[in-house]
Protein backbone atom coordinates (compact mmCIF):
# COMPACT_ATOMS: atom_id res chain seq x y z
CA UNK A 1 0.00 0.00 0.00
CA UNK A 2 1.73 3.43 -0.61
CA UNK A 3 1.02 6.32 1.68
CA UNK A 4 -2.30 7.90 0.69
CA UNK A 5 -4.25 4.54 1.03
CA UNK A 6 -2.76 4.10 4.38
CA UNK A 7 -3.60 7.04 5.49
CA UNK A 8 -7.00 6.39 4.11
CA UNK A 9 -7.24 3.03 5.90
CA UNK A 10 -6.04 4.88 9.18
CA UNK A 11 -8.41 7.74 9.47
CA UNK A 12 -10.97 4.86 9.17
CA UNK A 13 -9.35 3.14 12.07
CA UNK A 14 -9.48 6.80 13.45
CA UNK A 15 -12.91 6.83 13.24
CA UNK A 16 -13.73 3.08 14.66
CA UNK A 17 -11.86 4.20 17.62
CA UNK A 18 -12.84 7.49 18.26
CA UNK A 19 -16.37 6.44 18.19
CA UNK A 20 -16.01 2.86 20.15
CA UNK A 21 -13.63 4.51 22.58
CA UNK A 22 -16.54 7.34 22.99
CA UNK A 23 -19.46 5.02 23.69
CA UNK A 24 -16.95 3.17 26.08
CA UNK A 25 -16.28 6.03 28.31
CA UNK A 26 -20.16 6.69 28.35
CA UNK A 27 -21.14 3.39 29.44
CA UNK A 28 -18.39 3.51 32.44
CA UNK A 29 -20.16 6.94 33.30
CA UNK A 30 -23.72 5.07 33.44
CA UNK A 31 -22.57 1.74 34.89
CA UNK A 32 -20.64 3.84 37.70
CA UNK A 33 -23.90 6.54 37.69
CA UNK A 34 -26.08 3.27 38.12
CA UNK A 35 -23.66 1.51 40.78
CA UNK A 36 -23.99 4.88 42.77
CA UNK A 37 -27.83 4.84 42.55
CA UNK A 38 -28.03 7.54 40.07
CA UNK A 39 -28.67 8.84 36.51
CA UNK A 40 -32.52 8.76 36.69
CA UNK A 41 -32.65 12.43 36.18
CA UNK A 42 -35.11 13.67 33.42
CA UNK A 43 -33.86 14.49 30.45
CA UNK A 44 -33.65 17.99 29.78
CA UNK A 45 -36.82 18.98 27.06
CA UNK A 46 -38.13 21.74 25.08
CA UNK A 47 -40.45 24.10 26.66
CA UNK A 48 -42.63 26.44 25.51
CA UNK B 1 40.36 54.39 15.61
CA UNK B 2 36.98 53.80 13.45
CA UNK B 3 33.58 54.34 14.80
CA UNK B 4 31.27 52.19 13.10
CA UNK B 5 27.51 52.88 14.18
CA UNK B 6 26.31 49.04 13.08
CA UNK B 7 27.86 48.05 16.08
CA UNK B 8 25.84 50.36 18.10
CA UNK B 9 22.60 49.45 16.70
CA UNK B 10 23.36 45.78 15.48
CA UNK B 11 19.48 45.37 15.35
CA UNK B 12 19.15 47.64 12.69
CA UNK B 13 22.20 47.02 10.96
CA UNK B 14 21.19 43.40 10.38
CA UNK B 15 18.36 44.27 8.43
CA UNK B 16 20.64 45.62 5.69
CA UNK B 17 23.07 42.42 5.90
CA UNK B 18 20.71 39.47 5.28
CA UNK B 19 18.60 38.27 2.38
CA UNK B 20 16.17 41.10 1.66
CA UNK B 21 13.15 38.35 1.88
CA UNK B 22 14.46 37.78 5.29
CA UNK B 23 14.46 41.09 6.10
CA UNK B 24 10.83 41.96 4.62
CA UNK B 25 9.21 38.84 6.61
CA UNK B 26 11.42 40.27 9.83
CA UNK B 27 9.64 43.78 9.33
CA UNK B 28 6.57 41.81 8.58
CA UNK B 29 6.49 39.57 11.52
CA UNK B 30 7.06 42.66 13.71
CA UNK B 31 3.83 44.26 12.51
CA UNK B 32 1.81 41.06 13.11
CA UNK B 33 2.74 41.04 16.52
CA UNK B 34 1.88 44.54 17.10
CA UNK B 35 -1.24 43.68 15.51
CA UNK B 36 -2.05 40.67 18.06
CA UNK B 37 -1.28 42.87 20.85
CA UNK B 38 -3.45 45.20 19.69
CA UNK B 39 -6.59 42.89 19.14
CA UNK B 40 -5.97 41.01 22.27
CA UNK B 41 -6.19 44.15 23.94
CA UNK B 42 -8.94 45.18 22.50
CA UNK B 43 -10.75 41.66 22.99
CA UNK B 44 -10.73 41.18 19.56
CA UNK B 45 -8.92 38.15 19.68
CA UNK B 46 -7.80 35.60 23.11
CA UNK B 47 -6.21 38.64 24.99
CA UNK B 48 -4.69 35.40 27.46
CA UNK B 49 -2.98 33.90 24.09
CA UNK B 50 -2.39 36.76 21.74
CA UNK B 51 -0.98 39.30 24.28
CA UNK B 52 2.17 37.22 25.41
CA UNK B 53 2.41 35.68 22.08
CA UNK B 54 2.58 39.05 20.02
CA UNK B 55 5.08 40.65 22.89
CA UNK B 56 7.30 37.44 22.12
CA UNK B 57 6.74 38.32 18.17
CA UNK B 58 8.03 41.59 18.75
CA UNK B 59 10.73 41.26 21.12
CA UNK B 60 12.45 38.73 19.56
CA UNK B 61 12.09 40.20 15.59
CA UNK B 62 13.38 43.29 16.79
CA UNK B 63 16.24 41.69 18.53
CA UNK B 64 17.55 39.88 16.07
CA UNK B 65 21.27 40.16 15.02
CA UNK B 66 24.44 38.47 14.01
CA UNK B 67 24.91 36.52 17.32
CA UNK B 68 29.06 35.44 18.45
CA UNK B 69 28.24 33.29 20.98
CA UNK B 70 30.70 30.85 23.06
CA UNK B 71 31.67 27.63 21.35
CA UNK B 72 30.45 24.66 20.88
CA UNK B 73 27.21 27.25 19.46
CA UNK B 74 27.43 28.13 16.07
CA UNK B 75 27.69 32.02 15.03
CA UNK B 76 24.97 33.77 13.16
CA UNK B 77 21.62 34.98 12.55
CA UNK B 78 19.74 34.46 16.51
CA UNK B 79 18.39 36.75 19.11
CA UNK B 80 19.33 36.69 22.98
CA UNK B 81 16.34 35.00 24.03
CA UNK B 82 16.35 31.48 22.68
CA UNK B 83 18.42 28.84 20.09
CA UNK B 84 15.75 26.56 19.35
CA UNK B 85 18.01 24.73 17.43
CA UNK B 86 20.76 24.36 20.06
CA UNK B 87 21.42 20.60 19.82
CA UNK B 88 19.67 19.62 16.77
CA UNK B 89 22.65 20.04 14.88
CA UNK B 90 25.27 17.50 16.33
CA UNK B 91 24.40 13.84 15.94
CA UNK B 92 26.12 12.18 18.69
CA UNK B 93 24.26 13.08 22.30
CA UNK B 94 27.13 14.29 24.29
CA UNK B 95 27.93 17.22 21.53
CA UNK B 96 24.37 18.32 21.98
CA UNK B 97 23.93 18.14 25.65
CA UNK B 98 27.38 19.84 25.57
CA UNK B 99 25.60 22.61 23.48
CA UNK B 100 22.45 22.67 24.92
CA UNK B 101 24.37 23.57 28.52
CA UNK B 102 25.89 26.34 26.57
CA UNK B 103 22.67 27.67 25.75
CA UNK B 104 21.24 27.09 28.93
CA UNK B 105 23.75 29.95 30.66
CA UNK B 106 23.59 32.40 28.18
CA UNK B 107 20.09 32.63 27.00
CA UNK B 108 17.54 33.54 29.91
CA UNK B 109 14.19 31.70 28.31
CA UNK B 110 16.11 28.46 27.37
CA UNK B 111 15.42 26.68 30.29
CA UNK B 112 12.28 27.08 29.95
CA UNK B 113 11.82 25.65 26.20
CA UNK B 114 14.32 22.64 27.03
CA UNK B 115 12.68 22.28 30.58
CA UNK B 116 9.17 22.78 29.68
CA UNK B 117 8.46 22.45 25.99
CA UNK B 118 11.07 19.60 24.65
CA UNK B 119 9.05 17.21 27.12
CA UNK B 120 6.21 18.40 26.92
CA UNK B 121 6.01 19.49 30.00
CA UNK B 122 3.90 22.79 29.58
CA UNK B 123 0.81 20.55 27.75
CA UNK B 124 0.86 18.90 31.01
CA UNK B 125 0.68 22.06 32.94
CA UNK B 126 -2.09 23.83 31.08
CA UNK B 127 -4.11 20.27 30.94
CA UNK B 128 -3.83 20.52 34.56
CA UNK B 129 -5.31 24.02 35.13
CA UNK B 130 -7.74 23.25 32.52
CA UNK B 131 -8.83 19.93 34.63
CA UNK B 132 -9.07 22.13 37.75
CA UNK B 133 -11.48 24.28 35.83
CA UNK B 134 -14.00 22.15 34.36
CA UNK B 135 -17.33 20.93 34.96
CA UNK B 136 -18.33 17.58 34.24
CA UNK B 137 -22.28 17.89 35.37
CA UNK B 138 -23.63 17.53 31.77
CA UNK B 139 -21.16 15.12 30.76
CA UNK B 140 -21.85 12.57 33.37
CA UNK B 141 -25.82 12.66 33.51
CA UNK B 142 -25.88 12.33 29.75
CA UNK B 143 -22.78 10.83 28.81
CA UNK B 144 -23.78 9.41 25.34
CA UNK B 145 -25.11 12.47 24.06
CA UNK B 146 -22.24 14.29 25.16
CA UNK B 147 -19.58 11.49 23.52
CA UNK B 148 -21.31 10.99 20.62
CA UNK B 149 -21.71 14.94 19.78
CA UNK B 150 -17.71 15.47 20.39
CA UNK B 151 -17.05 12.35 18.54
CA UNK B 152 -18.45 14.47 15.67
CA UNK B 153 -17.03 17.23 16.14
CA UNK B 154 -13.69 15.50 15.60
CA UNK B 155 -14.28 14.95 11.74
CA UNK B 156 -11.61 16.99 11.19
CA UNK B 157 -9.31 15.90 12.66
CA UNK B 158 -9.78 12.42 10.86
CA UNK B 159 -10.45 13.65 7.50
CA UNK B 160 -7.65 16.38 7.84
CA UNK B 161 -4.81 13.52 8.06
CA UNK B 162 -5.48 12.17 4.73
CA UNK B 163 -5.71 14.83 2.87
CA UNK B 164 -2.46 15.93 4.56
CA UNK B 165 -0.70 13.19 3.44
CA UNK B 166 -2.14 13.56 0.04
CA UNK B 167 -0.17 17.41 0.24
CA UNK B 168 2.57 15.78 0.91
CA UNK B 169 3.53 15.86 4.62
CA UNK B 170 5.23 12.92 6.29
CA UNK B 171 2.76 10.46 8.11
CA UNK B 172 4.38 12.39 11.94
CA UNK B 173 3.52 16.26 10.40
CA UNK B 174 0.42 15.06 8.98
CA UNK B 175 -1.05 13.51 11.94
CA UNK B 176 -0.02 16.77 14.03
CA UNK B 177 -1.37 19.00 11.89
CA UNK B 178 -5.10 16.97 11.99
CA UNK B 179 -4.86 17.75 15.58
CA UNK B 180 -5.89 21.18 14.90
CA UNK B 181 -9.37 19.96 14.30
CA UNK B 182 -9.33 18.92 17.85
CA UNK B 183 -9.08 22.75 18.69
CA UNK B 184 -7.03 21.99 21.60
CA UNK B 185 -3.69 23.61 21.86
CA UNK B 186 -2.40 22.02 24.39
CA UNK B 187 -2.98 18.64 22.56
CA UNK B 188 -1.24 19.92 19.27
CA UNK B 189 1.87 20.87 20.88
CA UNK B 190 2.05 17.14 22.61
CA UNK B 191 1.32 15.38 19.82
CA UNK B 192 3.28 17.06 17.37
CA UNK B 193 6.30 17.27 20.16
CA UNK B 194 6.16 13.06 19.82
CA UNK B 195 5.52 12.66 16.21
CA UNK B 196 6.75 15.71 14.49
CA UNK B 197 9.52 17.75 16.82
CA UNK B 198 11.52 19.27 13.22
CA UNK B 199 7.98 21.41 13.08
CA UNK B 200 6.29 21.96 16.04
CA UNK B 201 6.15 25.55 16.30
CA UNK B 202 4.43 26.36 13.09
CA UNK B 203 1.84 23.76 13.82
CA UNK B 204 1.31 24.64 17.79
CA UNK B 205 1.45 28.39 16.30
CA UNK B 206 -1.30 28.25 13.60
CA UNK B 207 -3.11 26.13 16.09
CA UNK B 208 -3.15 28.80 18.89
CA UNK B 209 -3.62 31.47 16.34
CA UNK B 210 -6.85 29.61 15.01
CA UNK B 211 -8.11 29.07 18.45
CA UNK B 212 -7.91 32.63 19.13
CA UNK B 213 -9.81 33.69 16.17
CA UNK B 214 -12.05 30.69 16.57
CA UNK B 215 -15.07 33.30 18.08
CA UNK B 216 -14.77 35.28 14.95
CA UNK B 217 -16.02 32.80 12.76
CA UNK B 218 -17.46 30.05 14.10
CA UNK B 219 -20.61 31.57 14.93
CA UNK B 220 -21.08 32.26 11.50
CA UNK B 221 -20.64 28.73 10.75
CA UNK B 222 -22.99 27.60 13.04
CA UNK B 223 -25.78 29.62 11.42
CA UNK B 224 -25.04 28.80 7.99
CA UNK B 225 -25.23 25.17 9.04
CA UNK B 226 -27.79 25.03 11.89
CA UNK B 227 -31.84 26.04 10.35
CA UNK B 228 -32.19 29.46 12.68
CA UNK B 229 -36.21 26.78 13.68
CA UNK B 230 -33.73 24.39 15.58
CA UNK B 231 -31.18 26.91 16.55
CA UNK B 232 -33.52 28.16 18.43
CA UNK B 233 -34.70 25.10 20.20
CA UNK B 234 -35.16 26.06 24.18
CA UNK B 235 -33.14 23.91 26.97
CA UNK B 236 -34.49 24.52 30.56
CA UNK B 237 -31.43 24.96 32.70
CA UNK B 238 -33.86 23.72 35.54
CA UNK B 239 -34.31 20.12 34.12
CA UNK B 240 -30.28 19.67 34.29
CA UNK B 241 -29.75 16.29 37.05
CA UNK B 242 -27.55 17.27 39.67
CA UNK B 243 -24.52 15.19 40.08
CA UNK B 244 -22.65 14.79 43.03
CA UNK B 245 -19.02 16.04 43.63
CA UNK B 246 -18.37 12.43 44.71
CA UNK B 247 -19.83 10.94 41.18
CA UNK B 248 -17.42 13.62 39.62
CA UNK B 249 -14.45 12.65 41.86
CA UNK B 250 -15.21 8.67 40.88
CA UNK B 251 -15.16 9.76 36.86
CA UNK B 252 -12.09 11.49 37.20
CA UNK B 253 -10.22 8.46 38.95
CA UNK B 254 -11.98 6.12 36.82
CA UNK B 255 -12.18 6.82 33.31
CA UNK B 256 -8.66 8.48 33.46
CA UNK B 257 -7.12 5.13 34.88
CA UNK B 258 -9.07 3.26 32.18
CA UNK B 259 -7.72 5.96 29.05
CA UNK B 260 -4.64 5.36 30.54
CA UNK B 261 -4.75 1.74 30.40
CA UNK B 262 -5.64 1.81 26.70
CA UNK B 263 -3.16 4.88 25.66
CA UNK B 264 0.02 4.79 27.20
CA UNK B 265 1.39 6.99 25.34
CA UNK B 266 -0.92 10.14 26.18
CA UNK B 267 -1.32 9.03 29.80
CA UNK B 268 0.69 12.54 30.84
CA UNK B 269 -2.35 14.21 29.37
CA UNK B 270 -4.63 12.00 31.23
CA UNK B 271 -2.88 12.51 34.46
CA UNK B 272 -2.61 16.16 34.07
CA UNK B 273 -5.92 16.77 33.55
CA UNK B 274 -7.99 14.28 35.68
CA UNK B 275 -5.74 15.16 38.41
CA UNK B 276 -6.63 18.40 38.19
CA UNK B 277 -10.14 17.76 37.81
CA UNK B 278 -10.18 15.29 40.99
CA UNK B 279 -8.46 18.03 43.11
CA UNK B 280 -11.70 20.13 42.02
CA UNK B 281 -14.44 17.76 43.46
CA UNK B 282 -12.24 16.48 46.32
CA UNK B 283 -12.83 20.48 47.56
CA UNK B 284 -8.93 20.51 48.69
CA UNK B 285 -9.25 24.41 48.58
CA UNK B 286 -5.12 24.94 48.89
CA UNK B 287 -4.64 22.46 45.97
CA UNK B 288 -7.79 23.78 43.64
CA UNK B 289 -6.35 27.75 43.70
CA UNK B 290 -2.85 26.40 42.78
CA UNK B 291 -3.91 24.70 40.11
CA UNK B 292 -6.48 27.58 39.05
CA UNK B 293 -4.25 30.79 39.60
CA UNK B 294 -1.05 29.80 39.79
CA UNK B 295 -0.77 26.58 37.54
CA UNK B 296 -2.93 27.53 35.03
CA UNK B 297 -1.97 31.15 34.33
CA UNK B 298 1.71 30.88 34.46
CA UNK B 299 1.67 27.87 31.87
CA UNK B 300 -0.32 30.09 29.62
CA UNK B 301 1.34 32.83 30.01
CA UNK B 302 5.14 31.32 29.04
CA UNK B 303 3.28 28.94 26.54
CA UNK B 304 1.88 31.71 24.66
CA UNK B 305 5.31 34.07 24.81
CA UNK B 306 7.34 31.30 24.14
CA UNK B 307 5.43 30.84 20.95
CA UNK B 308 6.02 34.07 20.50
CA UNK B 309 9.67 34.50 20.92
CA UNK B 310 9.53 31.11 18.74
CA UNK B 311 7.98 33.11 15.72
CA UNK B 312 11.47 34.48 14.04
CA UNK B 313 11.49 34.42 9.70
CA UNK B 314 13.69 31.36 10.33
CA UNK B 315 10.22 29.76 11.16
CA UNK B 316 8.01 31.47 8.71
CA UNK B 317 10.06 30.82 5.76
CA UNK B 318 9.71 27.11 6.30
CA UNK B 319 7.37 26.19 2.91
CA UNK B 320 5.68 23.97 4.75
CA UNK B 321 4.12 26.61 6.97
CA UNK B 322 1.48 28.05 4.13
CA UNK B 323 0.38 24.13 4.15
CA UNK B 324 0.07 23.90 7.91
CA UNK B 325 -2.17 27.40 7.41
CA UNK B 326 -3.85 26.00 5.19
CA UNK B 327 -4.46 22.37 6.54
CA UNK B 328 -5.22 23.73 10.22
CA UNK B 329 -7.98 25.99 9.20
CA UNK B 330 -9.69 23.11 6.92
CA UNK B 331 -9.24 20.78 10.13
CA UNK B 332 -10.75 22.97 11.98
CA UNK B 333 -13.95 24.04 9.91
CA UNK B 334 -14.22 20.69 8.98
CA UNK B 335 -14.48 19.49 12.71
CA UNK B 336 -17.16 22.31 13.04
CA UNK B 337 -19.14 21.35 10.42
CA UNK B 338 -19.02 17.96 12.13
CA UNK B 339 -19.98 19.25 14.97
CA UNK B 340 -23.32 20.56 13.36
CA UNK B 341 -24.52 17.49 11.45
CA UNK B 342 -24.13 15.44 14.99
CA UNK B 343 -26.17 18.52 16.65
CA UNK B 344 -29.01 18.49 13.76
CA UNK B 345 -28.74 14.13 14.08
CA UNK B 346 -29.04 14.18 18.11
CA UNK B 347 -32.08 17.05 17.64
CA UNK B 348 -33.98 14.64 15.47
CA UNK B 349 -32.94 11.20 17.45
CA UNK B 350 -34.47 13.19 20.79
CA UNK B 351 -37.41 14.26 18.75
CA UNK B 352 -36.51 18.08 19.75
CA UNK B 353 -35.29 17.81 22.96
CA UNK B 354 -31.40 18.98 22.15
CA UNK B 355 -30.36 21.98 20.50
CA UNK B 356 -28.39 20.98 17.68
CA UNK B 357 -26.03 23.99 18.68
CA UNK B 358 -24.68 21.18 21.72
CA UNK B 359 -22.76 19.70 18.75
CA UNK B 360 -20.19 22.35 17.22
CA UNK B 361 -19.77 22.94 21.17
CA UNK B 362 -18.03 19.74 20.64
CA UNK B 363 -15.37 21.60 19.62
CA UNK B 364 -13.14 21.26 22.07
CA UNK B 365 -12.06 25.01 22.92
CA UNK B 366 -12.94 25.09 26.56
CA UNK B 367 -15.06 27.21 27.01
CA UNK B 368 -15.23 29.29 23.63
CA UNK B 369 -16.97 26.86 21.53
CA UNK B 370 -19.24 26.43 24.10
CA UNK B 371 -19.93 30.62 24.92
CA UNK B 372 -20.63 30.46 21.20
CA UNK B 373 -23.43 28.34 20.57
CA UNK B 374 -24.90 30.07 23.82
CA UNK B 375 -24.24 33.57 21.63
CA UNK B 376 -25.80 31.95 19.01
CA UNK B 377 -29.13 30.23 20.36
CA UNK B 378 -29.44 33.85 22.46
CA UNK B 379 -29.63 35.81 19.48
CA UNK B 380 -32.67 34.15 18.91
CA UNK B 381 -34.04 33.65 22.28
CA UNK B 382 -32.93 35.88 24.77
CA UNK B 383 -33.85 33.56 27.69
CA UNK B 384 -32.55 30.17 26.16
CA UNK B 385 -29.53 29.31 28.67
CA UNK B 386 -28.06 26.56 26.80
CA UNK B 387 -24.16 27.02 27.99
CA UNK B 388 -24.59 24.64 30.68
CA UNK B 389 -25.43 21.80 28.03
CA UNK B 390 -22.88 22.52 25.66
CA UNK B 391 -19.97 22.29 28.48
CA UNK B 392 -21.25 18.51 27.86
CA UNK B 393 -20.17 17.81 24.32
CA UNK B 394 -16.96 20.73 25.31
CA UNK B 395 -15.90 18.93 28.23
CA UNK B 396 -16.34 15.69 26.07
CA UNK B 397 -14.11 17.41 23.25
CA UNK B 398 -10.96 17.59 25.41
CA UNK B 399 -11.30 13.34 25.97
CA UNK B 400 -12.43 12.93 22.36
CA UNK B 401 -9.43 14.70 21.30
CA UNK B 402 -7.07 13.23 23.69
CA UNK B 403 -8.23 9.42 22.26
CA UNK B 404 -7.32 10.52 18.82
CA UNK B 405 -4.15 12.79 19.97
CA UNK B 406 -2.70 8.69 21.63
CA UNK B 407 -4.49 6.67 18.57
CA UNK B 408 -2.18 8.94 16.72
CA UNK B 409 0.86 8.69 18.82
CA UNK B 410 0.26 4.82 18.54
CA UNK B 411 -0.73 3.66 15.23
CA UNK B 412 1.35 6.24 12.87
CA UNK B 413 4.65 4.90 14.31
CA UNK B 414 2.98 0.79 14.02
CA UNK B 415 1.42 1.39 10.29
CA UNK B 416 3.45 3.53 8.57
CA UNK B 417 7.15 3.16 10.32
CA UNK B 418 9.11 4.87 12.89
Amino acid sequence: MDHLSTAVFTAGIMFLVLFSMSVAVALIITVLRKALGRGKGAMPGPKS
Amino acid sequence: MSFDPSQFFPGIASFFSVDPLYALVRLALIGVGAFMVWTGYKRITEPLIMIPMGIGMLFVNTAIFFINPLPPLLPGMGNPHLDPLVGSNYTDPVGSAVQTNVALSMFWLQPIYTFTFLNGLIACLVFFGIGAITDLDFLIARPFTSMILAAFAELGTVVTFPLAIWAGLTPGQAASVAMVGGADGPMVLFTSLSLAKEIFVPITVVAYLYLSVLYLFQGRLNELTIPARLRATYMDPMQLPKVSSQEKFLFAVIVGSVLSLLFPVASPLFAAFFLGNAIKESGVERFKKLADEVVLSVSTLFLGFILGVLLTPNTVLDPRVFLILVLGITALVLSSLGGSLGGILAYYFTKGKVNPLLGPAGVSCVPTTAKIAQMNAQKLNKKNYIVLFCMGPNVAGVITTAILSAAYMTLVPVLFGA
